[in-house]
This record gives C-alpha cells, sequence and structure tokens, in this order.
C-alpha cells in the first residue's frame, strides 16, 4: 500500500482538476437520483391529488414539474462535463506522472539501469505507468463519489423518516466496505497467479516460435505444442475464475439493488401505515434507493483493478529507488587539456568477478590511443569508467590529475565526447538526431557534417538532398543498417567539439575501404584533442600514436 | 445472451409487480401484511436475475475463451506452416504478442459487446411491447425516440470509433515517443541532452492532451445524446402522467398508478443496454486493432511445401548433390510492399544456379560476405526453402522425400544457442525420447559436463530466461549437446563460435572435432583459422558459387578467396 501512496502524493498537483471531476461526478449521481426520486413522488402524489376534483385542481404541479424537467438536464450537462473534465484531468496526470518517472531515471547509473533495457521490461515499465493514471479514473473517483452519494442521499431520507434513512445508510455503506473487501480478497490470489501464467504462456510461445528451425528438425513440434496448450488452459482456468468473480459482482450487484429497494419498500410502508411516512414519499424512498445503486456500481471492479495498480506501483517504486550517481554541482575547473589517467584501477559488475584488475595507464594529452582486445576482455568496460556508468572498486580514473568524480555532469560530457559500441537512433528527423550533439547547430553545418560521415548516401535511395534532415529515422521511419548507425554516431560526435574523444568500434558494420576514409576524417577533426579508440580490428591502427592491448583485463604495449 | 433476455424479462415482471404493490399499498389502502407473499415473490426474481447476470458473464467468458484458443491455435499453425524464416524476420517477441496479447483482446468483445449488441436491441423491442397496452402515449414517447436508438448505433459506433482509434493511436504514438527516450537515455546522458528531452516529453504530452481532447469532445457529445434522450423521456413520462391524474391531459386514456409507475420504472431501463454497450466500445475498439494484426498474419501467403513420400535409406552413403540450384527471394517480398518494390525486385536471386557435391563424411566450410546466401543455402538443405534445380541426397531427390525422414538425419547449431525454458534436461532432449544417461554423454562430448557443476540439480536444474544463470559459451554448449544427442549422419553449424569469447570457442571447436568422421559437418563460418581444417570450401558471392575445392588448392588459385582472406585476417578474433 505504500508503494501507493508515493504516487497519490504526486496527485496533488492537479488536485484543482480532480476535485472538479469528482464533484461533477457526484453532482451527474445526485441528478439522476433527483430525477427518479422526484418523477416517483411526483406520479403518485398526482395520482392521490386526482382522485378529486379540488385537490386535482390546487395541486402546484408547477415546481416539481419544473424540478424533474431541470434534474434531467443537470443530468445530461454534469455527465458530460464530468466525462470531459476527468479525462482532461487523467491526461495531465499522465504527462505528469511520465515526466516524473523519466526525471527519475535519469541520475540512475547505467549499470543498474541496463537490468531494465532486456526484453519487454521497459514495456512493462510503460505499462505500469498508464495503470497508475487509470487510478483515478478507476477508483478514487468512484470510490469517493459513492461515499458522498450515500452521506447525502441518506440525509435527505432523515427528514421524512430516520429510520429508513438508517436503513438505507447502513445497507450502503455495508456495501461500500464489504464489496471492494471482499472483492480485492478473492480477486488478489487469482490476480497474481493469473499474471503469473500469462508471464509462462507469453514464455513459452516465445520459446516455441524462437525455437522453430529446433522444433522442426528434432520433430518435437507436437510436443511443444502441448505444453502451451496446457498453459493456455491454466491461464483460462485462472481467468474464468476471475469471470466467475465479475459474474458475482454484476449479480450482487443485480439482487442488491432489487433487495434494498424491496427493504426500503417493506420499512416504508409499515411507517406509512402509522402516518410517519406519505404515500408518494415511499415511492420517492424506493426509487431513490433504486437509483442511488448506480453510484455503487463501478465499486467490484475497481477493487479488482487495485492488486494490478499495486503491483504496477511497486514495480515502479523499486525502479526509481534504485542507487544513483552523485554528481557535484560546481565545477572544479574550467579548462581541460585532456591527460587521461588510470590509477590502479580494478572494477567488475555487482554480481560476478571483477572484469579489470589493476589496470595504470596514463594518456597524454592530446594523443591519439587505440585499445585492441578480443571480444569480451573488458574493453567495453574502460568507456562506461570514464563515462561514470560504472564506479571503480577501487583505484581512480583522473583527466587532468582531477578524479572525475569532481567534474559536474555538464563538465563531464562537455569534457568527453562517446561514440558508444551501440547507437541509439531516436525516433525523429535525422535534424534531430544530429542536434542532440549540438543544439544550435545550422542546416548548413549539419549538411556539412553529413556529407562528410557519409550519410548522404542516405539521400540517394530517397528523394534527394533537399530534404534529407527531414528524414524520419527510427520507429516509422527509415531503419539505418549497421554501418549507417555508425555513421550517424561519428556525424554526431564531429558536431561537438572536446578535448576528448572516445569512440568504441567505430568501424564495426563499415567495409574496409569507407571505415578508413572515416576515421581519417574524424582524426583530421579531433587532432588536437585525446582520442581513445577501442576496437577488435587492426586496420586503421596505423594512424595512432599509440596502440595497447589488452587481455584478461589488463593491458600490453604493442 | 439469453440469459440477458431472461433478465431483461424478469425485470419487466419484477416492475410491474413492485408498481402493483405500491398501487394497493398507496391507493388500496392494503396493509404490508396483505402483500408479503408479493415480497417474497420480488425477492425471488430480484435472486433470479442475480443468477441470471452471473450466468451471461460466465457464458460470455467461455464464448470468449473458445474463440480465443480457437484463434490462438490458428496462429500458431499459421507460424509453424510459415517456418522458422519468416519468423525470423521479425524480433521472435513481437510475433509472440500477436499470437498471445493480442488474441487476449479478442476476449471482451466476443465475451460481452458482441452479446449486448443483441441486447441493445431487443431489450428496448420487448419494453415496448408491453408499453403500448398501457400507455399508447407513453409508448410513443419510448418509440419517438427508438428510431434514434439504431442511428445512435451507428452514430456513436464510426463516431466513438473513430474517436477511439484516435484516442489510441495518440496514446501509443504517446507511448512510443516515452519508450523511444527511455531505451536511448543513455545516448541523451552522454550528450548532457536530458533535462531537453525531459521538456520535451512533457511537450509531446500537453500536445496529445490538447488534441485528444479535442476528439474526446466530439466523442462524448454522442453518448451525451443518448443520456439527454433517457433523462428527457423520463421527464417526460413523468409529467404526462402526472398532468392526466391531474385531468389536466385528457387524452391517452385512463390511467392509474399502478401504470405510471410500472412505466417510470420502465423508462431507465429502456435505455440501460444501450448505454452499457457504449462502455464495451473500448473493447471493441482494441479487438479491430488487435484483428487486423491477427489477420496479416494469417493472410501471409505461405513457402510452397515440396513433400514427397521417400524415406531416407540408412544403408544408403548420404552423398549430397546439388545441381542447378536457384532460390527466388519472392516468399519475402510482400512484408513491406515499399521496400520490397525498390530494394528487391520480387524475383530476385538469393541463390543462383549452384553446383557442387558433398561427399559423406566431410568437412565443408561455407564462406562469403554477409547477404551472400550462406544462410539460405543451408536453409534450402534443411528444407525450410522452396528451391529450383535438383538436390539429391543419398541418391534421391529431395524433394521427393519425406520432411521429417530427411530431418532425423540432420543436426542443427546456429549462432545464438536457443536455451528454451526449462530444465537442462528439457534443453538437451527437447521433447524427444531420450534418456538421462544419453543426455549426460551428449553433454560429454559437447565438452559440458562441467556446467553441471554449477547447477544445483544436475540435469534437473532449470534454466532461466534465454539462458540467464549461463553465460553465452555455455548455452552454446548445451544446444550442442541437443544435436548430439541423437545420432545424425549430417551436422549443420551457422556460425557456431561468432558469438563465444576465446575459451568457450576452444571448447567447442574441440567438440566438434571429435565428431566421428561417418557424420557429415558443413559449417558457415567467418574465422579464417577454422577453415584450414576442413576438406571442402564453398565460396559464395552475391548468391552465386565463386569458389570450391580443398583449402590449399583455394589459398593458391583463388583470387576471390584470397582477397577474402586478406580481408577477414585483420581481426584479431581469427587469432
Amino acid at each position: 500500500m505504500n508503494d501507493l501512496w508515493l504516487f497519490l502524493k504526486l496527485y496533488r498537483q492537479y488536485q484543482g482538476m480532480l476535485s472538479l471531476g469528482i464533484i461533477l461526478a457526484i453532482v451527474t449521481l445526485l441528478a439522476s437520483l433527483s430525477l427518479l426520486s422526484l418523477s416517483g413522488w411526483f406520479i403518485t402524489a398526482t395520482a392521490i391529488a386526482g382522485l378529486t376534483f379540488t385537490t386535482a385542481q390546487t395541486f402546484n404541479f408547477f415546481t416539481p414539474g419544473a424540478g424533474v424537467r431541470g434534474f434531467s438536464i443537470a443530468r445530461t450537462a454534469a455527465r458530460y462535463a464530468e466525462r470531459l473534465v476527468s479525462h482532461d484531468a487523467t491526461f495531465r496526470l499522465l504527462s505528469g506522472l511520465r515526466s516524473w518517472f523519466f526525471s527519475r531515471l535519469i541520475p540512475i547509473s547505467q549499470e543498474q539501469l541496463g537490468q531494465y533495457r532486456k526484453g519487454e521490461l521497459l514495456d512493462r515499465l510503460v505499462a505500469d505507468i498508464d495503470a497508475l493514471d487509470q487510478l483515478y479514473l478507476r477508483l478514487i473517483s468512484p470510490l469517493l463519489s459513492a461515499l458522498m452519494v450515500t452521506m447525502l442521499f441518506s440525509l435527505f431520507l432523515w427528514f421524512f423518516s430516520p429510520t429508513v434513512a438508517m436503513v438505507a445508510f447502513v445497507v450502503m455503506i455495508l456495501w461500500i466496505v464489504s464489496m471492494p473487501l471482499l472483492f480485492y480478497v478473492l480477486g488478489r490470489k487469482t490476480g497474481e497467479s493469473m499474471g503469473g501464467r500469462q508471464a509462462r504462456l507469453r514464455q513459452q510461445v516465445l520459446d516455441y516460435l524462437q525455437g522453430m528451425a529446433e522444433q522442426q528438425i528434432y520433430g518435437s513440434d507436437a510436443n511443444s505444442r502441448s505444453v502451451i496448450a496446457g498453459s493456455e488452459q491454466a491461464l483460462i482456468k485462472d481467468q474464468s475464475r476471475m469471470a466467475a468473480l465479475e459474474g458475482l459482482g454484476s449479480a450482487l450487484f443485480v439482487s442488491g439493488s432489487g433487495a434494498a429497494a424491496l427493504l426500503v419498500l417493506y420499512i416504508a410502508s409499515s411507517e406509512m401505515a402509522i402516518g410517519v411516512v406519505s404515500g408518494p414519499v415511499m415511492v420517492m424512498m424506493v426509487f431513490g434507493m433504486l437509483a442511488s445503486f448506480e453510484a455503487l456500481m463501478p465499486l467490484p471492479l475497481a477493487f479488482q483493478f487495485l492488486s494490478h495498480t499495486r503491483h504496477a506501483a511497486s514495480r515502479l517504486h523499486k525502479v526509481v529507488s534504485t542507487p544513483t550517481v552523485h554528481f557535484p554541482d560546481i565545477a572544479s575547473n574550467l579548462s581541460v587539456s585532456g591527460e587521461i589517467q588510470f590509477n590502479n584501477v580494478a572494477c567488475g559488475y555487482s554480481h560476478g568477478q571483477e572484469i579489470i584488475t589493476q589496470l595504470s595507464l596514463t594518456i597524454p594529452a592530446g594523443s591519439h590511443v587505440a585499445l585492441l582486445g578480443k571480444t569480451g576482455c573488458g574493453k567495453s568496460t574502460l568507456i562506461k569508467l570514464l563515462s561514470r556508468g560504472l564506479e571503480p572498486l577501487s583505484g581512480q580514473v583522473c583527466i587532468d590529475q582531477q578524479d572525475i568524480h569532481r567534474f559536474s555532469e555538464q563538465e563531464l560530457y562537455r569534457t568527453i565526447t562517446f561514440v558508444p559500441q551501440k547507437t541509439h537512433v531516436f525516433s525523429a528527423t535525422l535534424r534531430e538526431n544530429l542536434k542532440l550533439a549540438a543544439p544550435l547547430a545550422t542546416d548548413e553545418e549539419l549538411m556539412n557534417v553529413v556529407r562528410i560521415s557519409g550519410l548522404d548516401r542516405l539521400a540517394a535511395a530517397r528523394n534527394g538532398e533537399s530534404g534529407l534532415l527531414d528524414t524520419w529515422l527510427g520507429q516509422g521511419g527509415i531503419a539505418l543498417s549497421g554501418g549507417e548507425q555508425r555513421r550517424l554516431a561519428i556525424a554526431r560526435a564531429m558536431l561537438k567539439a572536446s578535448p576528448i574523444l572516445v569512440m568504441d568500434e567505430p568501424g564495426e558494420g563499415l567495409d574496409i575501404q569507407s571505415e578508413q576514409t572515416l576515421m581519417d576524417t574524424v582524426l583530421s577533426k579531433f587532432r588536437e584533442s585525446t582520442v581513445i579508440m577501442i576496437t577488435h580490428k587492426t586496420t586503421t591502427l596505423g594512424k595512432m600514436d599509440q596502440v595497447y592491448r589488452m587481455e584478461n583485463g589488463s593491458l600490453m604495449k604493442l | 445472451m439469453l440469459l440477458g433476455l431472461l433478465s431483461g424479462i424478469f425485470l419487466i415482471v419484477q416492475a410491474s409487480i413492485l408498481a402493483s404493490m405500491i398501487h394497493q399499498l398507496v391507493m388500496e389502502n392494503a396493509t404490508r401484511e396483505m402483500l408479503n407473499h408479493d415480497f417474497l415473490l420480488i425477492l425471488l426474481l430480484v435472486i433470479i436475475r442475480g443468477v441470471c447476470a452471473w450466468g451471461r458473464e460466465f457464458c460470455g467468458f467461455r464464448a470468449g475463451a473458445s474463440v480465443r484458443v480457437e484463434v490462438r491455435k490458428l496462429l500458431l499453425d499459421k507460424l509453424r506452416r510459415l517456418g522458422p524464416l519468416v519468423i525470423g524476420e521479425k524480433p521472435a517477441g513481437s510475433w509472440s504478442a500477436i499470437a498471445v496479447e493480442q488474441v487476449e483482446e479478442l476476449q471482451e468483445f466476443v465475451a460481452k459487446y458482441l452479446p449486448q449488441m443483441v441486447l441493445a436491441v431487443s431489450i428496448p423491442a420487448i419494453m415496448l411491447v408491453v408499453a403500448f397496452p398501457e400507455s399508447w402515449v407513453v409508448g410513443i414517447i419510448f418509440l419517438g425516440t427508438a428510431p434514434l436508438i439504431p442511428t445512435f448505433m451507428i452514430l456513436v459506433g464510426i463516431k466513438a470509433a473513430q474517436a477511439n482509434r484516435k484516442n489510441f493511436q495518440a496514446l501509443s504514438r504517446l507511448g512510443g515517443f516515452f519508450l523511444d527516450r527511455l531505451q536511448g537515455l543513455e545516448t541523451l546522458k552522454l550528450f548532457h541532452r536530458t533535462r531537453f528531452a525531459e521538456e520535451q516529453l512533457s511537450g509531446a504530452s500537453e500536445d496529445f492532451r490538447v488534441k485528444t481532447m479535442e476528439v474526446l469532445r466530439l466523442a462524448f457529445l454522442s453518448s451525451t445524446v443518448l443520456e439527454f434522450f433517457a433523462s428527457v423521456s423520463i421527464a417526460l413520462v413523468a409529467v404526462f402522467l402526472g398532468m392526466s391524474f391531474l385531468g389536466h391531459l385528457t387524452f391517452g386514456g385512463e390511467v392509474t398508478l399502478y401504470t405510471g409507475l410500472f412505466l417510470l420504472l420502465l423508462a431507465p431501463e429502456y435505455y440501460q443496454p444501450l448505454r452499457e454497450l457504449g462502455t464495451y466500445y473500448h473493447a471493441k475498439a482494441k479487438a479491430v486493432g488487435a484483428t487486423e494484426e491477427i489477420l496479416a498474419v494469417l493472410s501471409r501467403e505461405e513457402p510452397e511445401v515440396h513433400r514427397g513420400g521417400l524415406i531416407i535409406p540408412s544403408e544408403t552413403p548420404l552423398t549430397i548433390e546439388v545441381r542447378a540450384l536457384s532460390v527466388f527471394a519472392s516468399v519475402k517480398t510482400e512484408v513491406e510492399p515499399e521496400a520490397s518494390a525498390c530494394q528487391k525486385n520480387s524475383n530476385q536471386y538469393l541463390l543462383d544456379q549452384l553446383s557442387f557435391t558433398i561427399k559423406p563424411g566431410s568437412r565443408v566450410g561455407i564462406v562469403g560476405s554477409s547477404g551472400a546466401g550462406k544462410t539460405t543455402l543451408i536453409n534450402t538443405l534443411m528444407g525450410f526453402w522452396n528451391y529450383q534445380g535438383d538436390i539429391l541426397v543419398a541418391g534421391q531427390s529431395l524433394a521427393a522425400t519425406d520432411l521429417d525422414s530427411w530431418r532425423k538425419e540432420i543436426a542443427w547449431l546456429g549462432q545464438h544457442p536457443l536455451i528454451i525454458h526449462g530444465t537442462v534436461y528439457d534443453n538437451i532432449a527437447f521433447g524427444r525420447a531420450v534418456t538421462p544417461d544419453q543426455c549426460l554423454k551428449a553433454l560429454e562430448k559437447a565438452q559440458g559436463l562441467d556446467i553441471l557443476e554449477r547447477l544445483p540439480a544436475g540435469l534437473d536444474s532449470s534454466l532461466q530466461e534465454q539462458g540467464g544463470n549461463l553465460s553465452v559459451g555455455q548455452a552454446q554448449r548445451i544446444a550442442l549437446a541437443r544435436a548430439l544427442v541423437m545420432p545424425v549422419r549430417l551436422l549443420v553449424l551457422d556460425e557456431p563460435t561468432a558469438s563465444l569469447d576465446s575459451a568457450s570457442e576452444t571448447l567447442v571447436l574441440d567438440a566438434l572435432s571429435a565428431i566421428p568422421r561417418d557424420c557429415t559437418v558443413i559449417t558457415i563460418t567467418h574465422r579464417i583459422n577454422q577453415l584450414t581444417v576442413m576438406d571442402q570450401i564453398l565460396m559464395l558471392d552475391k548468391g552465386r558459387l565463386v569458389a570450391d575445392g580443398s583449402p590449399s588448392s583455394l589459398v593458391e588459385g583463388n583470387p576471390q578467396f584470397q582477397q577474402f582472406v586478406s580481408m577477414y585476417s585483420g581481426s584479431l578474433d581469427n587469432e
């Protein structure tokens, strides 16, 4: 439950809208209730009055008639306004929640974040956030409205008959308390195992599809399919339990509203017999009771949904409470010449053994260095140390004799330009993808970089050079090939002049010729800067001042 | 659905009894005691309606569940026939999302929306039939709004579906935007652009909110009109009846309090089914989206299966003779019509007139740059792809051979080891009747016995998703054990060491070199050092066979092979 509170606090920002939504929901329900009750009263009263001519003539039908019309209009208008306001509030919440979550993710270290990047975990996080913004519409608003309507309706009945009011109040409150509790308790266990079973089915289908080649070669197709069918049946069994529960909810609602109205009639009729209430008032009570159940209808479903939301909240909470990387706020020194030092650095990932042991290396300012090594020897780990994606277990990493822990975030990333091994192509235009590195760059500068990095070849297959910067990349646009992604990453780097350039496998996916041309361009652009290039290929080593070979976490000068 | 209808009829009876009770109590001064049996009757009706509601929910669920099971079976069958090559076009996750999640989306539509459609028409119709004899004026009030019901079903149906679709699109686009930025968070950090992305994100959300609200304003209007008619008809009924009782209105005949209350009780229920239908629109919108994706899979063209009935004779040596083998890319072209139009002609060759012979027991290396057709060649040999020309295995045409019988002779190991959810035993046996002892022997042959020492329960230890508790090297050795557990006469390896570190690579290569000489081994590889042990090398370039011979003869006499060797020897991974 604590996890939910954390998110409820975020709701405070939108208090005004949210309260307005709830008030409108209550107004709608009350108008609807009043419409039916008043109509019931009106018909009965006129029927009695119509028995004799005089009472029929003197009966004031204007006021109730106007009331009936008024309530019918009010109900319509309030419902419309309520839907608009509550949806608007939900959208605001959604945007607020996402921004909040994103800002909380930023300082989390790369290593911690890495575990969420795998597979569909990230998708699930996004779905979890969606679940949370439904909290208001599905849970809070119905619950508060139900409570308010119960209070007001009972209060209203109190003026006519305290006994009936008490009965109505007790019935409704019992409903409000017991239904959520019942459905929360009943729904929770099935809900949880349903989640697990759905995950298992997904896993097995995934296994089946991924292993289709093996399946067919080893002739185990029927076997896998029967396993999948078994999981499906298990899931359906859980779901059918859930559906039965849902059915129970609507059954209880149908029976409950009818029985409650009947109970009110039963008691009110005896009150009428002793003259406490009149006939029309009794009818009004019965109709009111029937109508007021409209307010209680969404409750069972809302609480079945609660356990789902709670899990979403606790997963998100776990993510945002992972350790973060701290950067000092104040800049330590301003101009950096670019000398890099690793002093007895050892590091490894939180699970498993050390990847780098006692590594010491000094790279003088302005020199170009290559780190050579086989796949998986820990080269990329060195980059993570420099970007503070990974903290050393011991030793320090210094730039210009300063521990990089003393650099502010802005300063560090201004000092070092990274070409990471994997390029993320944002779902945006080429311009936006490049401007990431240089927000102030003009189109001319961008085109220049596009040309020298060879990205203009993208245009060959498309509509000429003119619209090139507006070409949409990534999801929903052109998918870049591995080589094109490298070019994009290098183009980004070339837009951002800095004293240090670090590249991880910059030539991957490029043929030897293009790789060499591209490297020449980059190295001449960063002539004055310190350059570290990590590679497993020997093709471009000739241009480097110094080459180190990395093996089993230690370095050898070549 | 029938239960829903029944429930509707009971509701009318219940309203009638309730109205008559009140009538008797108020107008005829009946005492409560006189009506006891009526109280009990209503109580019974109320309970029966509850049971109906429950049964309706449950029957709906069963219908939805059986539809899902059926559709999922269709999908999986289709995917099986499409085969691993088509599945490989997209990440397996996106296929499984269709087969699992999208199929689930059909549930609400079948279980709730469809029956509600019928109820939304039939219940008001029954009520009209009941209402007219009681008071034709009220009947007309009901009927006057009734033609609006089909109109609204169409109007609300189209409008709300449109609005809903836009709403969903906007939401999913926003979701995609958010996901994209989350995935690129590291890049944003390295360029110190996180604050900017944050602003962009809230800007985009705000933008979506404003646009979506415009759409919703319209969408809600249509349901509001329905609400309006429901409210107004209650008001009209009440006012008309009141006026009649008072004698101000004389048309419409005599009405009693019973009639009045009965009709008033029916009025809100008259519109209720239609209003409920409105709440299931999202189910419909989702189902429509899901159906589109499901149909896209189901309507895909299947590769023609060449399935003969011949059985591979076990005593004939397994010579593979390939004559003028050509393979076309036609199966793949329909994925993206645009891309295929400019990139692939529908009849482009993947393999062009290949001819070669592989002797039983030989070690064959297939080399070539990426896209040369190496994987296509082995997929064709394994019977996953349709071809032209001739492939003769053990002297008989592959096209005339029963695929299952052919595949019994083959084992296969890919670049990325497949680890399924289950125990080590499950992963090695892979659904075949294999004893644990045989598994252990296979694991020993695959140099993988040390893996068991680290696992808590030996062969019965469960492996995590995608081999989470295994290294890639260990996973590959388990996959190798899977390939070796049954004796085969052809082993096909697709870059078996491409994703391995040097230590695991050595282990895997050792295991492969110990494979008995009566088994043919075909290996796709990039690593020059692995080529020297081969008896025969096939080099492909753009679908054509450009070199065929022993490594030593090719190094001396084939310029294309020489160039290949010089290009790849620059990589440290080859040492």
